[in-house]
């Protein structure tokens, strides 16, 4: 009975999990291309230096580009995950 | 009201996709294709050692009927098209290397799956039909003399071989290697999208 119900309580959490995650890449792909490359590269903790080194921006400028692109995503994320 | 941290731990959180590694692919997809070309390999030592027995029996023995004479003949023919056909799977196969080429030898995989898929169709049963015909008319002089009880022995031990080829080795051995090689060509489709 306490198997079943872990197991349930697993897959509930596993499926929410997916949920997230699917709200998130749907958040991400609102985003226009360059913010995505960025945020992509800040979520996977990419160092600024090399991400600004990538994306071809002075460091002062991305610091400013992440700051706003990451407002915008966790708007995004609060709004639909309300919806 | 989530923050950016709660994102990043979503994000983390995702099951990383499987990167395949290109040297275990290509060592994996090697020994798979080694596996079916030494299969290939035996299956045309056999037919070479069966047609060269036919030969035998055309050249050295004497029959009356001229119907045992189309009899083997019909399927002399039928088995050397049969052993052309595994010849240039064979040969498919054994053309390119896999590590100078994936792309190529991805492009020959698939030819080698849909001559293979010829095989176990529509030749198949023509290849039944032509050596089941080829047979017949063997037997009907060979065994004119035999006991009726051997007749039967006989022709229940060809029609219980074509049975077991159809429903068994047909089935079971094809739809394995079938198997082996959908999963080299997906696991070498996979690497490609990987560069892309």
């Amino acid at each position: 009975m306490q198997l079943t119900q872990i197991a349930e309580n697993k897959s509930e959490e596993y499926s929410e999990k997916n949920e997230q995650v699917a709200l998130l890449y749907k958040c991400i792909s609102k985003l226009e291309e360059s913010e995505r490359i960025i945020i992509t590269m800040v979520l996977d903790e990419v160092p600024y230096p090399e991400i600004a080194e990538i994306s071809g921006i002075s460091e002062g400028n991305l610091r400013v580009k992440i700051y706003r692109i990451k407002q915008k995503l966790t708007e995004l994320y609060n709004h639909n995950e309300r919806l | 009201m989530k923050d950016f941290e709660h994102l990043i731990s979503v994000w983390q959180g995702q099951p990383k996709q499987e990167q395949l590694s290109v040297d275990e692919v290509l060592k994996q997809v090697k020994k798979g294709i080694r596996g079916i070309t030494n299969q290939l390999y035996w299956g045309i030592v056999a037919m070479i050692a069966v047609l060269v027995l036919t030969f035998v029996i055309l050249f050295f023995f004497v029959f009356q009927s001229w119907l045992t004479y189309v009899g083997i003949f019909t399927m002399l023919i039928t088995m050397m098209l049969y052993a052309v056909m595994i010849i240039r799977n064979y040969r498919i196969l054994n053309k390119r290397d896999a590590t100078l080429n994936p792309n190529e030898y991805l492009q020959d995989l698939k030819r080698y799956q849909k001559n293979r898929a010829k095989i176990t169709g529509w030749f198949y049963y023509i290849y039944l039909l032509l050596i089941s015909l080829g047979l017949s008319l063997y037997f009907v002089e060979v065994l004119q003399n035999a006991s009726t009880l051997y007749k039967i022995g006989i022709y229940s031990i060809t029609i219980i071989w074509f049975l077991f080829l159809t429903f068994f080795y047909k089935k079971r051995i094809f739809k394995n290697e079938e198997e082996k090689l959908n999963l080299m060509i997906e696991r070498l489709e996979r690497l490609q999208g990987q560069f892309e």
